[in-house]
Formats: structure tokens, sequence, C-alpha cells
């Protein structure tokens, strides 16, 4: 069976550097000293694929940058130019599609599903490694090492195939801090419950205002003292907004004794701003993927939530929200982190209101 | 070796008078005090809501107090309860402890309750007053004052936490066949409930907020008194029956409980059934394990905070000192409707303070677990209330199978669970959420308020 593998490099160097995307700014992304990420995180995601199919990938740092290099059990069939572009994504899917590949991994964002998409529709299975910034689709594993094993299960016969959504941002919206959420079409995915991430989902409940009200009184009261790194989306942003500042919306600030200290921070303002004192950690769970940390927020990097402590983290969300969302994951990128993090945690819900939440770290 | 399932006792066997811990206990109680001028209360000060000899028993030192015979021939319906001795329930943890509950959902309400309503309805009738006000939460204490009122003409006004007035809506029909009236709350009612309506429109209600309405509408009418299903020290002390019964059930076999474990919402069934155990350990004739059994979502006795504090939410009680949440805190809404409240009987919360009482708070989906696998071998579907004392001793039984310890368990199981089938459907469905107080985090919400209150 073949087996295509492409890797899109530059996926999720936008997000430590707080750029909330990297479609169109990957040499500003660059330039604001952003690490390649999708290259090691694809290398956990295929190992030991070769023993049960025909590897067929992209030369460098789309593909063979991935594979192992000793044994060679791959063909190259595309190689990009030097600047790597959404082009080449879909070039080489055609290629995969034309070699008669049975299955299509691709290590990417939601950006990169939308390129797979477009030229692979359902034609065969893909598999999405999560390395971008934004990832809203369904089409994605909810880790690198839970991907390997969906991969290895489909191989061996074991996985189901399944429809899935593939969904994106506008991101020109996005950085104005607005959300908008497009459903782009449906791929088909091998599946293993767990394994898979739930399409992001946006709530509008007729409770969900007087829940965030209830939660911002509460917590706009605990954060009178002490600084805050406070992570995106709606629930965080209305509990700042409630004390009189305004958030950005999908990204990171820095709230210091009440006061707004950092607007939209990177990695590195928050290792900066981590100068002696307690700081917390406050997030909400990606509405049904239940990702607390590991999409979006990335500039809360692993090396930010070690040096805060995994003690001082304060979730946040609706209790609509929570009972759609039935696990809370974790992927930072750090296995011994994950671990840390994972286990009963306490997830605030209203005003001095809380409800335990499985947290899962893969 | 005794055999038995069910240990009974005679009618006659009825204990005639209900044990007072206040005459034993190392200290005396700390007052309640006015809430306006937080000077300690009088017992003229009570009588706009009770009727003499309850303020009396409120009050007293004597150990003993006589039960009416009025009294006992109503409980004659129902008492002595049985003790019975879980085997099945002991086979299925593969435990060497001897499991033993006291079954309280005999009475025609359901529940424990009764003990205490049908003595204070007798004593208000005494007096002469025609209507008795109250709140109920999950519904038990409601339908027992609508019970015992039925048997002395008298009316009864119920205000039905509105959570559990939707989930429980048998319940109601219930009061309302004893012949009650029953208004969900926050209600149009009263100034208390309107003011809470306008604050919080979308409000689940609280027995706290309830018992605002209750108390407001008893001391604005003529003739009507209050009547509160927990909490005060007349309540427990009519609830000891339980207590005294169980002490004779087990002398009667010779046994002698290691443990005693009890659900605490306000504290009176439990402190009904440990008083009379308690009475042995102050006296140093036995060093019993007692322990209070509440939800981790209203957690009082383990996270609460020990201080005056008022019994209600709009603060138009006496302060009491009592293990507290503070009483604007309105817990989440669990199945366990009955133990919502953010407070506790004063007299047990001493006993907690001083060490005698230890508590355990549990989660919800735990305590459900712990009540279907009681229903699977004991049979009785329990109140989710109940279940909170089933869950410590099944934990308490697990302990000793690793141990290897014969240990005598027991718990009041307060009620039947047969209007709480809603709950355990949700938890069949995996409906249920596990609620958590987050202490630290209040703690330090209530350190940052710009002026922090003295109550």
């Amino acid at each position: 069976m073949k087996i295509g593998v492409v890797v899109n490099p530059i996926a999720g160097m936008g997000g430590a550097v707080g750029l909330k995307g990297t479609d169109g700014v990957a040499e500003e992304a660059a330039r604001r000293g952003a690490r390649q990420i999708s290259i090691p995180r694809a290398r956990e995601a295929l190992a030991g694929i070769e023993k049960y199919g025909e590897v067929i990938t992209c030369s460098s740092s789309m593909g063979e940058d991935c594979l192992d290099a000793g044994e060679r059990n791959f063909e190259i069939v595309y190689e990009p130019a030097d600047r790597t572009t959404s082009e080449d994504t879909k070039e080489a899917c055609r290629e995969f599609l034309r070699k008669n590949a049975k299955l299509i991994i691709f290590c990417g964002g939601d950006g990169t599903a939308r390129d797979v998409l477009s030229v692979v529709g359902k034609k065969v299975p893909i598999l999405g490694v999560p390395a971008g910034v934004k990832m809203h689709s369904s089409v994605f594993s909810i880790s690198p090492r839970a991907a390997n094993r969906v991969i290895l299960d489909f191989l061996e016969g074991n996985a189901s195939v399944v429809d899935a959504e593939v969904m994106d941002v506008d991101e020109d919206a996005f950085r104005r801090g607005e959300i908008k959420i497009r459903h782009y079409g449906d791929a088909s995915i091998p599946y293993k419950k767990i394994l898979m991430q739930q399409g992001k989902h946006l709530f509008y409940s007729p409770d969900e205002k007087i829940y965030k009200d209830a939660m911002a009184s509460f917590l706009s009261l605990v954060m009178r003292k002490g600084t805050y790194i406070v992570g995106g989306g709606s629930t965080t942003g209305h509990i700042v907004n409630s004390m009189g500042m305004e958030k950005t919306l999908l990204g990171v600030d820095i709230i210091k004794d009440g006061e707004l200290f950092v607007k939209d921070a990177c990695e590195s303002d928050i290792l900066e701003s981590l100068n002696g004192g307690t700081t917390r950690i406050m997030v909400s769970p990606m509405g049904r993927q239940g990702f607390i940390f590991g999409r979006g927020n990335q500039q809360i990097s692993s090396e930010v939530i070690k040096r805060v402590g995994t003690e001082n983290i304060i979730l946040v969300a609706t209790p609509y929200k929570l009972s759609q969302t039935p696990h809370l994951f974790v992927d930072t990128g750090d296995a011994k982190l994950d671990k840390k993090l994972s286990g009963w945690k306490s997830v605030i819900t209203g005003f001095g209101l809380a409800e335990r939440k499985k947290v899962i770290g893969m | 070796m005794q055999t038995e399932t069910k240990i009974m006792l005679d009618e006659n066997d009825m204990p005639d008078r209900w044990y007072n811990i206040q005459a034993d206990l190392p200290s005396p109680p700390l007052p309640p005090l006015n809430p306006q001028t937080f000077e300690p209360l009088k017992p003229e000060e009570l009588s706009a809501l009770f009727p003499k000899e309850l303020i009396r028993q409120e009050m007293s030192r004597e150990r003993w107090i006589p039960i009416p015979e009025e009294v006992k021939d109503i409980y004659r319906l129902w008492r002595p309860s049985p003790l019975y001795r879980a085997r099945r329930l002991e086979r299925a943890l593969k435990t060497p402890a001897r499991i033993y509950y006291k079954w309280e959902g005999v009475s025609p309400p359901g529940s424990h309750k009764p003990n205490t309503a049908v003595a204070q309805a007798y004593y208000n009738a005494e007096e002469g007053i025609e209507r008795l006000t109250t709140e109920t939460g999950a519904g038990q204490w409601g339908s027992s004052l609508a019970f015992a009122t039925s048997f002395f003409d008298m009316k009864c006004t119920v205000y039905m936490v509105r959570i559990s007035y939707e989930q429980k809506p048998y319940r109601k029909v219930l009061m309302q066949t004893w012949g009650a009236e029953v208004i969900p709350s926050p209600s149009t009612r009263t100034q208390a409930g309107k003011q809470m309506l306008e604050q919080f429109p979308e409000t689940t209600g609280s027995l706290g907020m309830a018992i605002s309405e209750a108390v407001e509408d008893a001391a604005t009418h003529e003739n009507a008194h209050y009547a509160l299903g927990s909490v005060l020290n007349h309540v427990s002390l009519h609830q000891t029956i339980i207590g005294l019964e169980m002490k004779k059930q087990f002398e009667s076999i010779d046994e002698y409980p290691d443990a005693v474990f009890g659900c605490v919402g306000g504290g009176s069934n439990f402190s009904g059934g440990s008083f009379p155990f308690i009475m042995d350990i102050l006296n140093k004739k036995s060093d019993v394990e007692v322990v209070a059994c509440e939800p981790m979502a209203c957690p009082t006795l383990t996270k609460g905070i020990y201080r005056y504090d008022f019994g209600d939410t709009a603060g138009l009680t006496p302060l009491l000192k009592m293990y507290t949440l503070g009483h604007t805190f309105v817990p989440p809404g669990i199945h366990a409707g009955g133990l919502r409240y953010h407070g506790d009987a004063p007299l047990l919360c001493q006993l907690v303070d001083n060490g005698y009482v230890k508590a355990k708070a549990f989660y919800q989906n735990e305590v459900f677990e712990a009540a279907e696998l009681f229903a699977r071998t004991e049979g009785f579907v329990i109140a989710p209330e109940s279940a909170h004392g089933l869950k410590g001793v099944i934990d308490e039984a697990r302990e000793c199978k690793k141990t290897g310890e014969e240990k005598v368990l027991c718990f009041v199981n307060s009620g039947h669970g047969h209007f709480d089938l809603s709950a355990y459907d949700s938890y069949n469905s995996g409906q249920l959420v596990d609620y958590e107080y987050p202490s630290e985090l209040i703690q330090e919400a209530l350190k940052n308020l710009p002026e922090v209150e003295s109550i």
C-alpha cells in the first residue's frame, strides 16, 4: 500500500510569536525568531510506518527530512522549489493520487488541510498531524503520538473511515480579533475515538452570557492582585473586558495587578514578564475540541507553563461548553509536562463554582 | 452468631425522650446573635417565628426531654424504624467489615424529616398557631411538614427551591395531597423573593433564599409560624430518636459501631443519628469514629470557615456560629438538593471544631455509583443525599478489606430515592457533572474585596 506524506515546513511558526497563523506571513514569523515545529512533529507521527507500506513523499523539509534517512525506505515523488507555498502542497497531493496512494498524511494546520482537501476531496482518506496555529478541522489527531497510533491501526486494518469537516478561519479577520469560521468541505479520515480531535465549535446558548458574567465578576475580584497570563477566546475575553480592559480576542494578554501590562504578547514577552512573584495562567479550553494547551495558545509555551508552575493554571469555561466537551486535552510538545498537566482538574464555571474535568495528555 | 437481616424494636421499646447533647458539651454552645444588634438573642425575640416550647428546647441544657404522647402516637405509624445488616453489600465489597444501616425511608413521606415535623407541628398547634411556613430543597422536608400539619388541622405553605420544583414535580403533588400550598422560590410572594428575582432573574434558587421567603411570610402574618427542617438545636434534638433507637438495636445483638456515617446538608439527620453515640465519647465510654459526609459541590464542613453567619441569603435570620461557605453562596444544582446549604447545625459544627466529628466530601458521580451498587445488592433505591453516607461507609469497608479489620460500620440511611429517578437517569446516561468548590480562589476573591464585610 502506498502512503503519501507531505509536511508544511512553516506550519505553526506564527503561534509562539503571536501571529495567530502563518499563512502569508512566514517571513515575518521567521524574523520574529519562530522555530520550525512541523518537522519534529511529523517525525514522531511517522515512526515505523515504512514497515506497513511504501512511503511516497516530497524532498527536503516537505517530507524527506522527517523520515529515517538511514533506511531510506521511501520514494521522493515531488521536489518543491526553495521557498515552499501552498501550491507545493497541492501539487504533491496530485502526485500522490497519480501514484495511487491509499492514505495521505499531512503535517500542518487548517490552511494545509484546506490545500489537501482541495485536491484529494474524499478520494482517499487523509490524516492531519497537528502542527498549525489554528486547528478547527476534525481531520487532525489530537497529537503526533496519537497520529502514529491511528496510522498504524489504519495500516493494520483496525480503524474505520469516517467523514470529517475541514474548517478554517478567515486569517485577516482573525488578526483583527474577529472569529469567522468557514466549513470548506468534508474529507475521509481513519478514525479512532479519543485519538481524533473534534471540530472546534463556537457556542451560542442563552445561558452563556449569564455564566460568563458570573465568572467575570468572580475572577475579576481574584485578578485584582498578581500577574495573569490570559489566553485567547471569548470566555477569557469577557472576563478581562469586564475589568475595563480591552482583551485581544485571540491573542495572549498579560494583566498585572488589575491593569493591562502587555497586549497581544508573544512567548518572549511572557517569559520576560516572569520575574519574581506568583504568576498565573488563565485559559479556556477550545470549544468541543477541548484543548487547553497546544492549539491556539502557542505563545503559552511549555517553557512558560513550566516556569509558571502547573499549580498556577486557572481553567475557565461555561457549563454548556463543558457539557459539550467530553475531555480536555494538552499537547505542549513536552511529554513530561503533558503528563503533569493530565488528570482531574478544576474548571471555573461560575461565581465561586467549578467542575472537575479529566485532562488527557497524549 | 447474629443472623437476622432486620434488627427490629418493639413499639413499646420506642424511646420516650430525646437526647439533648447541649447537656454534655465540653463548653457551652455560642449563642445565636440578633441580626440587627449582634447581641446574643433573647428567647422572646424568637417568638414571632417559633412556639415557646420549641424556643425552650432550643436553649435547654437538660439532658433528656420527654416526647409528648401525641407525638409518639404519630411516630408509631412507622417507628421504631428497622436497623438493617447489609450482608449482600458486604459480600459485594468482599469486606470483613460488618455494615449496618438505619432505614428512615419507612416513614410515609419517605425520610427522617417527620421525626421533627410532627413534633414541631404539635407544639405549634398547642399554642394555637393555624399556619406553618417553611422552605424545602429536595422536597423531603416540605412533604414531611405537609404530612405533619395534616394531623393537627393546620395550613402549610412551602417555598420550594425552584430547581427542585422543576426537577421533582411529584414531590410537589405529594405536598399538595397532604394539603400544603407549594410555591417555587424565589417567588414574587415576598419582598425577599422579589429582590432576588430582580438581582438574579435566572436563578435556580437555593435553600438560603427559600428560608428568607418563609421567614418573611411567617413574620409578617398573624397566627403563622415558621418551621425549619434542619440546622437548629431543637431539630437535631427531635432527630436523636434515630440514634437512640440504633443504640438499643445494637445492644440487642450485642454489637457497638466502630464508626457512624451520615450525610450532612443542614446536619439534622446526621446529628440525630450520631449525637447519642457522641454522648458515649463525651462520657469517655467509647471512641467511636463519627464521620460527616457532604457533597464536594457544597463542602461546608471540609472547606467552610467557622464563624458567625446568617442562616439565609437575605440576612433575616439570627446569626449562628457555624462552618459556612457564606450566606450569599448559591451551590450548584446538584441532585442531592437537600445538601445544598451554605451552613450546618451549630451543635454539629462545634463538635467538628472540637475534633469529635470528622468530615469528608464526595463527588456526585461516585456517590451515585455507590447508590447503584446499593440498589443492586440491598435492593433499596435510596435518596442521593443518603448515598453520601453510604459512600463514606463503602470507602471505609474497602479500607477494611485491605487491612483485614472486622470493623462495625453503620450509616443513617435517611430516605428513599423514589422521587429522584431523574437524577439516577442522568447518572445512567453519563450526564452528571462533578461540581467543585474552588475554595482557594474564593478566599482570594474575598481578600481582594475593597471592603471586607465583617459578617
